[in-house]
């Protein structure tokens, strides 16, 4: 191993994780809007110079598709001689920057050591800006390819001008780009600083070593799995375009110390904005890797690439262009949902039943005239967790691939003309079982007068298929979006684009619960009792 | 009447109750350690005085003033043990309890699960009322609706209950109400209201808080009143409890707000530092407490505690403003092991005091870092705390073999390796916490104590290239020391936000007239004379549009217009961000710290005697240094150090409950209050 031994490779290691933190620290502490600051949506990560994954900071499991994106991006598309020092790359389109979706924009700072590269400092923040959902990723918003922001520490003016005419929220925009160069170069300056310590001769050891640490990890993990053939299906309810009953199906085929996840026979793309690029499915199946097979696992290229997936073309989970993105975050937590279905037939003890497998959210826009300015605010809204072998799900939560925090309602009635009016459990959520799963959220938003030209703009998930339970365990109850005006549900559909709203309509979101575990006649009278009493249960 | 000459504090930790005395007229100080009684604490307590006073021959009733680093609220929380409580809420909001920010607590852990819910679904009552962001009332109290359900918690016999109103920091008028409802009905029940617990904005902390205090509020009260009984009886008559904001309350407030203890015990060590510290004129300090399964880190920045209201107790919110202190699981009894990809780890898992490291032959098999310590030399291998506490080092070395083998290092490498990767985990968090607040480590003096802090610092000193460390006379007992120092304070905070652009400096000067009347109020309510009151003052404040707060300090007597406050908070969100907008900024919050200052005990320099340390040699221990040679380091009698004393490392310092360690191409000076001060050689 060279210089590098069982100590140095944790003490090294546990650098390079400090390094990543900070960099979080830093991107909440500087971001200028609620997204970043408050919601903490935004992710950090280290690459070494041939872009793999050396560590990852605990944020977004789902953002680690923009982060691994734009790494190999810049890699692919510049040529190594064209990469300076002081250059900051900028990228958020699915399918030639890096990115997953488009509000996701990644930043890449190359990291140089005595003028040679040797890592890359990388985050990627949620910039709420305009949502919009159309049936092509051209109509989505403002597409940029991996392209340089700065140059040898030189803005880019141009490149600059051009992608902040194309924002709503300027003065969030530019605080929030801000914050994510200086994390990255606070980055660079620890890296630097770890390497004058260290030695370069020791930091490249270490990358090597660490990779084959990872590798080792996830080895071991794939080797202690029974040999075979497991599959499973499970369906999102449509594409809000009015395609329906989308299957993602899986089969993981597990050899010796190979494993593969085979999605071949997925659904095409579709017209919805909830396409999945191929980084984005990694993303997924390395979160569920870890959740399942060891979690202590490193976050890191070794591990990673230990892991075989296989997907085609042109496919929901796997979609190339024009196919729109937005929404894909809830296409992810379905494809959790039949990872976790399929191990499941290889240790039930290990997963969960499946959790509200959505990512609801609600997104206002419209006119403030309070502030007299323009206004989005956008809400993604937990629901519950599939229940355990041993033990209940959780109530409202976020589940798999997200964790990001609410706006509280006192926050949220500041800033925005809408006034919260229930934030409560789902009753009667959960699914039944031995053990029962979590119950899923309702929150009630009604729009006040200050609030002109409103429009909505929701979706939710689990409305037809609902989340399942595991050997014996019930399904959960389903989700609905209501437009309430004047007493009645005006809204048809669960997904909407563009809704119009007039003062005094109230918003509700349901979200599912989670699915339960093992057979309902074992469920403890005492845990059925407390339920009915506290009015979980009725 | 007894000549009323001592003042006694104390400290009950997990493991220990800690009484430091002094006597107010010598300045001398006495100290004593017991066993805590962990069923109820008051019995250690009143246990120690008692042997303190016979050991040091002076009589109960010649104690003047008692203060007290309590535990009860912070166990009461870890253990989720508290009244049978209930909640009243907004209609629409009971479930905000358990909702919380909606975050799972483990990205993938999934069996890991929420802190547990205080207060069951059942009873948590929901009444009309609805008060919008400006406070204005959009929806009526329906008081009716309050009785029904004050009659009803009568009926279920509740011990305890919360209010939480949503907006109710901008006005507190209908949980005023409730307040006087449930005092009419319900006259024997615990009560809080989150306006009085906490006056900040944002809904589930500001309830879990109130939550909290409601919980745990019967028993501290019950605990506070029997403490009062005893102490009184044996005429001592002036208590105090010390707060998590680092100073001390009457007793009576403690008992209303419990919440305000619960960070109680780590706060006083760091008043201890800050005292120490500011007694030699340093005013950038690190603190590190080093105990057997976890250390704490604290920033004191130009002399003051650095305060924040954004903690968490066992994964509970509590926002109330407090000592801020990291809390991360490393110490001398973290647990070294081999994960299954090779790699060398230590913790979080602890040996705790049982069985406590193997080399406490209590059954312990596993090497923990106080192990490797042995094995090193760092630690005396034949006995410890003066010989209660032998130790048997061939455990040490079986441990740490068994460990070697498994990494294919040689047993001292893997000792050192040990203590590099505990040291790692540590440094780990001391720069998230600089990085946090704006700063390096290496800008800071470390400050080191607890039982362990002392064998650390010089090695962290090295890895973070820190200039200087101080090792006080007394690292095992500070916080006892740390009450003695204290001053009475309270905090008042109140949420208002306010547009800098739109407002008169009037009103910001109006806003604190009204925090100074409570102020006022209190310290008419706790006696304290016009000549000792202190008002310290400070705005939460952000730019709009942001949601994180920073605190700036406001001084009347320089800020004279609204442009003042403007530069101050640009100058300290540049100190934190490293940069500053022209962007429009508000005020969050206003805030108030009303302190009631106490004389401090006299401390009096000791005699300089030179440089000559040789008197406090007790010969030569050989130690493993970090390239794996052994040395021979100078062995120090720490209670024969006197002022002046220089001593050239590498050394090991021993005294009853600490070991000092000075690396090579480090010098210790002794200062004129025997601290050890260890700087790196020029």
């Amino acid at each position: 191993m060279g210089t590098i031994n069982s100590v140095t490779l944790e003490v090294i290691s546990n650098s390079l994780l400090s390094i990543v933190e900070q960099m979080g620290v830093i991107l909440t502490k500087t971001g200028y809007s609620t997204n970043i600051k408050e919601r903490k949506d935004l992710s950090v990560a280290l690459f070494d110079k041939n872009g793999k994954l050396i560590t990852l900071a605990q944020h977004i499991p789902l953002h680690f598709s923009s982060l691994l994106g734009a790494v190999s991006e810049v890699l692919n598309k510049w040529n190594i001689n064209d990469i300076y020092e002081g250059d900051t790359f900028i990228g958020n389109d699915p399918y030639s920057g890096g990115g997953s979706h488009l509000p996701d924009i990644v930043l890449v700072k190359p990291v140089f050591y005595k003028g040679e590269l040797i890592a890359f400092a990388v985050n990627t923040g949620h910039h709420a800006d305009r949502n919009i959902r159309r049936s092509t990723i051209y109509d989505e918003g403002l597409r940029i390819p991996i392209i340089k922001l700065y140059e040898k520490d030189k803005l880019v003016k141009d490149v600059y001008d051009l992608i902040m005419l194309n924002f709503q929220l300027k003065e969030e925009r530019k605080g929030d780009l801000r914050a994510q160069l200086i994390a990255n170069q606070f980055g660079e300056n620890k890296i630097i600083e770890l390497i004058d310590k260290i030695g370069i001769d020791t930091y490249t050891d270490f990358c090597r070593e660490w990779l084959k640490y990872g590798e080792r990890k996830a080895r071991q993990s794939i080797k202690q799995l029974p040999d075979g053939i497991y599959e499973f299906e499970d369906y999102l309810d449509d594409d809000g375009n009015k395609t329906e009953d989308l299957l993602i199906k899986l089969k993981i085929i597990i050899q010796g110390e190979k494993i593969d996840f085979d999605f071949t026979e997925s659904c095409e793309q579709v017209t919805g904005s909830f396409n999945c690029i191929r980084n984005a499915l990694l993303a997924t199946v390395y979160y569920a890797v870890k959740c399942l097979m060891d979690n202590t696992m490193p976050a890191n290229a070794g591990a990673f690439e230990s892991i075989d997936v296989t997907a085609r073309e042109g496919t929901l989970v796997c979609s190339t262009e024009p196919a729109p993105t937005q929404s894909r975050a809830t296409t992810t937590q379905r494809i959790a949902d039949v990872i976790f279905g399929a191990f499941a037939k290889i240790d039930p003890i290990k997963v969960t039943a499946a959790g509200n497998g959505a990512v609801s959210f609600f997104n206002f826009s419209g006119f403030d005239s309070r502030t007299g300015k323009p206004y989005v605010y956008l809400e993604t809204i937990g629901g519950g967790s599939g229940a355990r072998f041993n033990k209940d799900g959780l109530d409202a939560v976020q589940v798999h691939m997200t964790n990001t925090s609410n706006l509280p309602v006192e926050a949220l009635e500041m800033e925005y003309p809408l006034l919260v009016e229930k934030y409560a459990l789902a009753e009667n959520s959960g699914g039944d079982g031995e053990y029962r799963g979590g119950l899923g959220i309702i929150r009630g938003i009604r729009i006040l007068d200050e609030s002109k030209n409103t429009e909505l703009l929701a979706a939710t998930e689990r409305t037809k298929t609902r989340p399942w339970g595991l050997l014996g365990g019930k399904y959960a109850a389903g989700a609905r979006l209501n437009v309430i005006r004047d007493g009645k549900r005006i809204n048809t559909l669960n997904k909407v684009n563009g809704f119009p709203l007039r003062a005094d309509d109230l918003i509700e979101l349901v979200t599912a619960g989670g699915g339960g575990y093992g057979d309902p006649s074992k469920r403890s009278v005492e845990s059925r009792k407390k339920d009915i009493a506290e009015g979980k249960v009725k | 009447m007894a000549n009323k000459r001592y003042r006694v504090g104390v400290d009950v930790g997990g493991t220990n109750t800690d009484i430091c005395a002094i006597d107010e007229i010598t300045s001398e100080l006495k100290v004593y350690k017991l066993p805590s009684s962990t069923k109820d604490q008051s019995q250690a307590v009143i246990e120690g005085i008692r042997s303190l006073a016979e050991k040091y021959g002076f009589a109960l009733d010649e104690i003047d003033r008692f203060i007290h680093g309590t535990t009860v609220s912070t166990n009461a929380i870890l253990e989720g043990r508290g009244a049978r409580t209930a909640l009243i809420t907004t209609e629409g909001f009971r479930d905000l309890l358990e909702i919380g920010r909606q975050k799972r607590p483990d990205l993938y852990d999934l069996q890991a699960d929420k802190p547990k819910v205080l207060i069951t679904r059942d009873l948590r009552y929901e009444v009309k009322e609805r008060m919008d962001y400006k406070g204005k009332i959009i929806r009526e109290l329906d008081e009716a609706e309050v009785i029904e359900i004050i009659r009803k918690l009568k009926e279920l016999q509740v011990e305890s209950l919360a209010v939480t109103f949503l907006n109710a920091y901008i006005n507190p008028t209908n949980e005023q109400i409730v307040k006087r409802i449930a005092k009419e009905y319900l006259p024997d029940v615990y009560l809080s209201i989150s306006s009085e617990i906490s006056n900040q904005f944002r809904e589930f902390e500001r309830m879990c808080g109130t939550v909290l205090n409601s919980f745990i509020g019967p028993e501290v009260k019950k605990y506070l009143e029997n403490l009062k009984g005893t102490l009184t009886k044996i005429n001592i008559n002036k208590l105090y409890i010390n707060h998590s904001n680092g100073g001390i309350m009457s007793l009576s407030e403690a008992s209303q707000y419990p919440i305000k203890t619960s960070l109680s015990g780590p706060s006083a060590g760091v008043i201890g530092a800050q005292y120490v510290t500011g007694l030699i004129g340093y005013k950038n300090v690190l603190t590190i407490d080093i105990g057997g399964t976890s250390t704490d880190l604290s920033l004191i920045i130009d002399g003051k505690i650095d305060s924040s209201k954004d903690k968490n107790i066992s994964g509970y919110p509590v926002r109330i403003p407090s000592v801020d202190i990291a809390t991360i699981g490393a110490g001398g009894g973290s647990i070294a092991w081999v994960d299954s990809g090779g790699i060398l780890k230590v913790g979080p898992q602890s040996a705790g005091a049982e069985p406590g490291p193997a080399c406490y032959d209590r059954g312990g098999e596993e090497a923990t870092i106080t192990d490797a310590r042995v094995v090193l030399g760092h630690l005396n291998n034949k006995e410890l705390l003066n010989g209660r506490l032998p130790i048997n080092s061939g455990n040490s070395f079986t441990a740490v073999e068994k460990l070697s083998k498994k990494i294919n290092m040689d047993i001292y490498e893997t000792a050192q390796g040990i203590i590099t990767v505990g040291n790692s985990n540590i440094i780990k968090e001391i720069k998230k916490v600089t990085v946090e607040k704006g700063f390096n480590p290496n800008e800071f003096v470390l400050f080191a104590f607890g039982g362990a802090g002392p064998l650390h610092a010089a090695e962290l000193m090295e890895e973070l290239s820190i200039a200087k460390a101080i090792i006080p006379r007394t690292p095992g007992i500070l916080a006892a020391y740390g009450l003695l120092v204290e001053d009475m304070r309270r905090d008042f905070v109140q949420t208002n936000v306010m547009d800098l652009g739109k407002i008169q400096f009037e009103d910001i000067e109006h806003e604190f007239q009204k925090l100074e009347k409570e102020a006022e109020a209190w310290f008419e309510f706790e006696a304290i004379p016009p000549a000792r009151r202190v008002c310290e003052y400070y705005l939460d404040m952000r730019y709009k549009g942001q949601n994180y707060e920073i605190l700036v300090s406001y001084d009347k007597q320089k800020v004279k217009k609204i442009q003042d406050i403007i530069d101050e908070f640009n100058k300290a969100y540049k100190q934190l961000y490293s940069y500053s907008y022209d962007d429009e900024v508000q005020i969050i919050n206003y805030g108030l710290s009303a302190i009631g200052y106490i004389n401090k005990p006299k401390t009096i320099p000791s005699k300089y005697y030179g440089e000559d340390s040789s008197a406090a040699i007790r010969g030569e221990r050989l130690v493993r240094d970090g390239q794996n040679r052994m040395k021979p380091y100078t062995l120090y009698d720490r209670d024969m150090l006197n002022n002046g004393n220089k001593l050239r490392g590498p050394a090991v310092i021993e005294q009853m409950d600490a070991t000092t360690i000075i690396g090579e191409n480090q010098i210790g000076v002794v200062d004129e209050y025997l601290n050890i001060v260890i700087e790196q050689e020029k």
